[in-house]
């Protein structure tokens, strides 16, 4: 082994060289480790977005790794610049965010003058390595290359080498020559570098066919765009010592000696100006703590909270993160002060200090548990809060950070889009040349797959001969190439604020989004290398109750309201929780959750916090719901839990014996299976992010012995690890479903005391939330209240409250927003026009407002001129007729004789309401139907109750939402609505393979099979579908579609 | 006065399965405006979807609408295209040849059989709309129309969905309602074209179609006076068909590919000869030159009594004017310009399958690099590889054998290689080596590494061994 000569790889592509390298940084670095190599040097295109992956992956294995980056300049020039020093580091950075920010997303473009500026060269001894690699156009056009080198040598000289690529293309004696001449030429040093594209030679089809990809040809077209070879691999050094002169190969390990950066020594520093000049971060929020303590408690804090705070505020002075939680609190300052909601969650939310800074709204009395969960000080693990924002106004946040940090010091972390199974395939079906019929049965196959991995396909079952030569090999690469990243796109609000430039942190680039901008690490990298980030997030249930809010106020006089000051425990609301009426409620609104709310029945709102978790892939899968019922009806009647393991006793204590949250998990995996405090949280990241860090498996087989080994029952164990595998998928810490929580018990308290108020304040925010106006507009009357129509002699662009009856009842009117391709202008102009006298006539309408005729159209058919004439029908052929008025001649346009016109049917005005505003006030369509469905023995919903278990039937219904869970196995859960309920329908994947164009396409669906009713919850198995959608013509409106 | 275009419908005997069938333009012809009013359409109407016609199974429509449309050629030369689901018949002239309307109709519907829509109006909109709507019926008095599509809903017009609910606003759903409302406000909402076309649906105003013009083919019986083997004789003979041709297809502005003369003998299978063109040509003189080149070389068994002059398919043709300068002077004539002429001269005297063209294809395997083709293409890709970048620099040798042939290769006990020998003559490597690794997509996965070779009497050999264990080592190509 000794014999072999010492090499470094300093020149290596990994897969975020789009479509170029066709390897994991990851296993680039195994690979290199694996042959022995002294170091590797990551140097992707104008990149170093996949360097953290490779630093983590090195680090475990003890292999030196150097970032870098490979750059073409606009003249042909190029090069591989390498980071010797943290300086170094930084330029690299800088050079990397001029080229991206000068070039649109996905490119780059650098001159000369460029690098120049960027690296400069050093007195103290270079901070960039420069590897010159002007390849074959040395042997092809000498004396450009010559003028390149010369330019680099008069800069560099003294951190330049001229690398050489020796790849057996049958050129490599004489390019050796020239190169060694032309570095004589110069005076500067040569050494071997390997151009490597893929860590082993097996990936040379995959590196064939993203080439293919790459140039948008097939591979036959594709010609000698693709490598003549498979040399761009990671060699073994005895191969390389066979091609390189020893001292080539000897230069490579004294370049990697010479880099001496690791990410390692990357620091953040939180920016200086959120503490003001004659304070310390520490007094700072010493300060603001106080101060925001003696508003929550103006006696003074009870003092098992004083204890708290005392113990949070020594844990954040100790690990230093001040900064951080006063930036957060300088951000959500400044959204109390444009009265924009928020709410704050993850897991360092959750404390007393951010109570008291006003992050959050969830008292300590209301969680006592939580406080024990914050930041750890033996884990050093970065705090995590997480703010959401009201969705509409999320931006002015953004902006403001943008202002106050400036775009050179905030930008957002970015998302790594990667390669599906189903982009996979269908990239490779192009590249691949497969044949046109195989090629049409797989895209057919792959219809409504997302996020489907190629092993859950039933290829064969749609046809697809899998065994067939092309078919086959598609097939296997597709398996290596998921997962490839594609792009990089912008985290959804994840922000990293520093205090010098970003750029010499991590290169910042552009975004799709016009002014955005985003650096070159994911949330992983950056969890990886410990730095902080804010995530700045939009949630729509926040805007709906900031309108609902304001408009309770406006209507009822009161003093303002606030998510804090809404009375708690309402025994009301809990009720109607109960019930499961909770349409238009934050979370606990999905079918899923409305089937298990009856069971649930939350009394309080530590129930609230468990309900919004339990009911989760995760803990469903686990089989935790019924452990859970049945310990908290036993803990209900006063009957002792019985705990196995009495060590257990405190951390499940709280949810009655069974693990609910991560936190839980954690705690049972340090408690149980006697894991440290950083294992458990390698175990929490891993369930967190179970597609980078490897998932749960890893710990299983450590869980099992872990706790064998401690005493624990065998079964007990397995139980126990299979309910953590639950949490792999889907599971929620404690802090977030107590975020959630507080807004679930936030939205029902409104629904009970101001349902009105909040349908109007929902259908303000839309879309959003789980249900469409039409859902919930028929929820709101099913209350008896009273909605009016849309109006455009009254309407406002909103919805809003108007009186009604004696006692002037609140009742919902509708807005003109309600109306589709009715444009936001004309609403607004409409509005306007009427503050200065109402309308008297369409004409008049049209003429003040200024309303092109489409607007007048889509007005008509809305019902929203009914003030003006007696029927849709009239009303529509005058606004279609309707011209503007000529300045010269203003009656030349008015036309004087009406045509016959029939009386709208009451079917018409029902599906001309459902195409103009997607719901109606009239009578459900399909009551209009009943007779002839009744005839077809098909059944209303409300019917069903009276069917038992096990029986045939037949329903029909407009479909509401068609949802496909990843964890479903290709089950489809159809929502049918008709006049008299909800009816839930189960598709087994075999079926909606079968009958998918019904599955997706059908508006009015007819089901045909078999009434299960399982601990109180109703469905039908389907057994066939019928698409019904004639019978309502084209009734158009929208259908949820989930996935 | 010649304002349509009829189409001319060119596809296969037996349609490909899904085949798109090309429609091109031919000739012009205009319908007789006057014969209006005594009009009988049919329409015959696909359903896209669900149904598919008897005896087409599988089909993609626009193959079947081609089988649809040769049908309905044998009822009535009158046949126009509607739509892609609609083929329409002008069939007034054919009442008669069929013996009367019920007999018409008979032996339409048994062409047509169900799922097919067939449907007769006065008007050919009127037709399709009733045909689309499946009211499969026959409607001779225009006075009746009305009330017959009254009832019918606006969806079989294929107006934009848009249109059609502006409409059903306004509580218009059937012609019938459509058909009330006054012109001038309809005009206002609708626009005036769709109040044309209902003009056109009710026969208020003529609608003239496109008509669709047979097959044009040119093929001529020639007999001459008198049977002969002597070839200038029956080029002579020719000659007036030549030139018929020759009108032909200028009239098109089309050329020709292929020609085929078919000499028949009395007591001889027929001898057939057929010129292939390199580019579409319609030249008598051209046509002459060659067919005299290919008979000079043709071995004819006996006399010939009778010619068959059969031209292949039609291709559009680019007319150029004749070169104004004589090649070589003032740099006129390009040497391109000749090059077909001298090429199709060169096929005509060899033979098809003696003259090839050249094709450099873009590969790395050194066998695939180069192909041969028909020189029609060779001359099509010949700018394009002229101008392609040579390989760079690593050596190729000009020829290369057929197949690789297996060196001897004299092993040692370790079984290193020790001497390499080519017939007899032992090889040295000059230099090397190239790796190519290339091809695993088509199942002719290489992986070899080449060396230039030279054995003692100075010969230079391109030689490579395998990368995969065997090792062996072959001979592939020798340099000049």
């Amino acid at each position: 082994m000794d014999a072999l000569p010492e090499y470094a790889e300093l020149h290596a592509l990994s897969n975020f060289s789009f479509l170029r390298g066709a390897s994991h940084a990851r296993e680039l670095v195994e690979r290199a480790h694996e042959l022995g190599y002294r170091a590797l040097a990551l140097t992707d295109e104008c990149s170093v977005a996949g360097v953290v992956r490779a630093h983590v992956a090195a680090k475990k294995l003890n292999l030196k790794f150097i970032v870098g980056a490979e750059f073409t300049l606009a003249c042909g020039l190029k090069l591989v610049v390498l980071a010797a020093t943290r300086r170094g580091y930084g330029q690299l950075c800088q050079l990397i965010t001029r080229g991206r920010r000068a070039a649109p997303k996905g490119s780059y473009h650098l001159a000369r003058a460029d690098l120049a500026e960027c690296i400069p060269p050093s007195s103290d001894g270079p901070d960039c390595l420069i590897l010159w690699c002007p390849g074959e156009a040395l042997l092809d056009c000498a004396a450009a290359c010559l003028e390149e080198g010369r330019w680099l040598a008069e800069r560099y000289a003294s951190a330049m080498w001229l690398g050489i690529a020796l790849l057996r293309n049958g050129r490599d004696a004489s390019l050796l020559a020239a190169c060694l001449s032309m570095a004589e030429q110069l005076s500067i040093r040569c050494v071997a570098r390997g151009d490597v594209h893929m860590h082993e030679l097996a990936r040379r089809p995959l590196q064939d066919a993203i080439t293919a990809i790459r140039h948008r040809v097939t591979i036959m077209e594709a010609g000698r765009r693709l490598f003549p070879n498979g040399e761009r691999h990671l060699r073994a050094r005895a191969e390389l010592a066979r091609l390189y002169p020893p001292a080539l190969l000897a230069e490579t390990a004294l370049i990697a000696a010479r880099c001496c950066f690791s990410l390692d020594a990357l620091h953040y520093e939180y920016p200086r100006e959120i503490v003001p000049p004659d304070e310390t971060a520490t007094s700072w929020l010493r300060k603001l703590v106080e101060k925001g303590a003696l508003e929550r408690w103006p006696q003074g804090a009870p003092p098992r909270e004083r204890g708290l705070i005392e113990k949070e505020l020594e844990a954040i002075q100790v690990l230093g993160y001040e900064p951080f939680f006063l930036t957060v609190r300088d951000i959500v300052e400044f959204a109390r002060q444009q009265h924009i909601l928020y709410q704050g969650r993850g897991s360092a939310a959750n404390s007393i200090v951010c109570y008291c800074l006003k992050v959050t709204a969830v008292g300590p009395d209301q969680l006592q548990m939580l406080f024990e969960r914050f930041l750890s000080k033996e884990r050093h693990e970065p705090p995590d809060i997480d703010v959401d924002f009201e969705h509409e106004r999320r931006e002015e946040v953004i902006q403001y950070i943008y202002a106050k940090y400036g775009r050179e010091r905030a930008a957002l972390a970015a998302t790594v889009i990667t390669y599906g199974a189903r982009s996979a395939v269908r990239d490779l079906i192009r590249v691949l040349d497969i044949d046109a019929n195989i090629a049409r049965t797989m895209n057919r196959a792959m219809r409504g797959w997302r996020g489907h991995s190629l092993g859950t396909v039933h290829w064969r079952e749609d046809g697809v001969d899998t065994d067939a030569p092309g078919v086959a090999r598609l097939l296997q690469l597709a398996a290596l190439l998921v997962s490839f990243p594609r792009h990089l796109s912008q985290h959804v609000g994840g922000f990293v604020i520093s205090e010098g430039p970003l750029a010499e942190l991590v290169p910042v680039e552009n975004a799709t989004m016009a002014d955005r901008t985003v650096i070159q690490w994911d949330k992983d990298d950056l969890e990886d290398l410990r730095l902080l980030k804010v995530d700045v997030l939009g949630l729509g249930m926040l805007s709906a109750i900031r309108k609902c809010f304001r408009m309770v106020e406006e209507f009822h006089g009161i003093a303002p309201l606030a998510i804090d000051r809404i009375p708690q425990d309402d025994a009301g609301v809990y009720d109607m929780v109960g019930r499961a009426d909770t349409i238009g409620v934050f979370q606990i609104e999905s079918r899923a959750q409305m089937s298990m709310l009856p069971y649930l029945r939350p009394r309080n709102y530590y129930d609230l916090v468990v309900e919004v978790s339990i009911v989760r892939p995760g803990p469903i899968q686990g089989g935790m719901v019924k452990p859970y019922l049945e310990n908290r009806e036993k803990a209900r009647k006063g009957i002792p839990i019985h705990y196995p393991y009495p060590k257990l006793r405190p951390v499940l204590k709280r949810t009655h014996g069974v693990p609910i949250f991560q936190e839980q998990v954690m705690q049972l995996s340090i408690v149980a299976a006697g894991f440290t405090a950083g294992e458990a949280d390698q175990l929490r990241r891993s369930m967190a992010n179970w597609e980078r860090r490897g998932g749960i498996e890893q710990y299983e087989e450590k869980l099992l012995k872990g706790m064998i080994g401690n005493g624990y029952d065998e079964q007990f164990a397995v139980q126990i690890v299979r309910q953590i595998r639950g949490f792999s998928d889907y599971g929620f810490p404690e802090a977030h479903a107590a975020s959630f929580a507080l807004l679930a018990y936030v939205s029902a308290w409104l629904k009970l005391h101001h349902p009105a108020a909040l349908t109007a304040a929902l259908l303000n925010s839309q879309p959003m939330g789980f249900y469409q106006p039409a859902q919930l507009l028929g929820d709101l009357r099913a209350h008896q209240q009273t909605v009016l129509p849309v109006d455009v002699r009254v309407s406002e662009v909103d919805c809003t409250l108007e009186r009604v009856g004696e006692e002037g009842r609140p009742a919902l009117r509708l807005g003109l927003r309600c109306v589709h391709s009715l444009s936001a202008v004309a609403c607004e102009r409409i509005v306007a026009a009427r503050c200065a006298a109402p309308f008297d006539s369409f004409r008049d309408l049209g003429d003040r407002a200024a309303l092109a005729r489409g607007d007048m159209e889509a007005l008509a058919a809305a019902g929203a001129l009914a003030g003006f004439d007696e029927h849709r029908h009239l009303a529509f052929w005058r606004v279609a007729g309707y011209l503007k008025p000529l300045p010269t001649a203003p009656d030349a346009a008015r036309e004087t004789s009406l045509p016959l016109l029939r009386t709208p049917t009451e079917a018409e005005d029902i599906f001309a309401d459902y195409r103009a505003l997607g719901f109606t006030l009239g009578r459900h369509p399909l009551a209009l139907m009943r007779a002839q469905l009744a005839a077809g023995r098909v059944l209303a919903a409300e019917q069903l109750d009276e069917v038992t278990h096990g029986a045939k039937v037949r329903v029909a219904g407009l479909v509401t939402a068609r949802q496909r869970p990843m964890t479903s196995k290709g089950v489809t859960f159809v929502t049918l609505e008709d006049e008299s309920g909800q009816v839930n329908i189960v598709v087994w994947a075999r079926l909606g393979e079968r009958q998918n164009d019904v599955l997706v396409n059908s508006k009015l669906m007819e089901v045909r099979g078999e009434l299960q009713r399982k601990s109180g919850v109703t469905h039908i198995i389907a057994s066939d579908l019928k698409d019904r959608t004639a019978l309502i013509g084209a009734l158009c409106f929208g259908v949820h579609e989930f996935h | 006065m010649n304002p349509t275009r009829p189409l001319l419908l060119d596809f296969p005997e037996q349609p490909a399965r899904g085949v798109p069938v090309r429609v091109r333009e031919v000739e012009s012809s205009v319908l007789p405006q006057a014969q209006a009013a005594r009009e009988l359409w049919a329409a015959v109407h696909v359903a896209t979807s669900d149904a598919e016609p008897d005896g087409l199974p599988g089909e993609t429509f626009p193959a079947a609408l081609a089988v649809l449309l040769k049908r309905a050629q044998t009822f009535t030369p009158r046949v126009a295209v509607e739509s892609a689901d609609a083929v329409l018949l002008e069939l007034a002239g054919s009442q008669r040849m069929f013996g009367g309307l019920t007999e018409l109709l008979r032996a339409l519907r048994a062409a047509f059989p169900r799922p097919l829509q067939l449907a007769l109006a006065p008007t050919p909109l009127a037709a399709v709309l009733l045909a689309r709507a499946g009211r499969n019926c026959c409607i001779t008095s225009p006075a009746r129309l009305a009330s017959r599509l009254a009832p019918l809903p606006l969806v079989h017009l294929h107006w934009p969905e848009d249109e059609r609910i502006r409409l059903g606003n306004m509580g218009v759903t059937t012609l019938g309602e459509l058909l009330r409302l006054p012109r001038a406000g309809l005009a206002r909402r609708v626009g005036p074209q769709r109040l044309d076309e209902l003009d056109r649906l009710a026969g208020n105003r003529p609608d003239p179609r496109v008509l669709l013009a047979p097959v044009a083919r040119f093929q001529r019986r020639i007999d001459p006076d008198h049977e002969t083997t002597d070839r200038e004789r029956l080029l002579a003979v020719l000659a007036p068909t030549l030139a018929r041709l020759e009108e032909f297809l200028r009239e098109r502005e089309h050329g020709v590919m292929a020609l085929r003369l078919q000499l028949q003998h009395r007591h001889a299978e027929p001898t057939s000869c057929v010129l292939r063109c390199v580019v579409p040509e319609y030249r008598a003189a051209r046509f002459t030159a060659l067919l005299a080149a290919r008979l000079e070389s043709l071995a004819l068994p006996a006399p010939v009594h009778r010619m068959e002059l059969t031209a292949g398919r039609l291709r559009r043709f680019h007319a150029t004017n004749a070169s104004l300068w004589t090649p070589g002077e003032h740099g006129g004539g390009a040497a391109a310009a000749q090059t077909p002429e001298f090429l199709q001269t060169l096929v005509a005297r060899l033979g098809d399958n003696a003259v090839h063209g050249l094709a450099q294809v873009d590969e790395h395997r050194p066998e695939r690099q180069s192909r041969s083709v028909w020189p029609a293409l060779a001359m099509a890709s010949r700018v394009e590889s002229l101008a392609s970048k040579p390989v760079p620099g690593a050596a190729r040798p000009l020829g290369l054998l057929e197949k690789p042939q297996l060196l001897v290769a004299i092993r040692d006990d370790l079984g290193q290689v020790q001497r390499l020998l080519h017939q007899g003559q032992e090889l040295r490597l000059v230099s090397g080596p190239e790796r190519i690794q290339s091809g695993w997509w088509d199942g002719a996965d290489v992986a070899r590494d080449y060396y230039v070779a030279r054995t003692a009497d100075g010969a230079q050999w391109w030689i490579f061994r395998e990368c995969a264990p065997a090792r062996r080592w072959f001979v592939h190509g020798c340099f000049a």
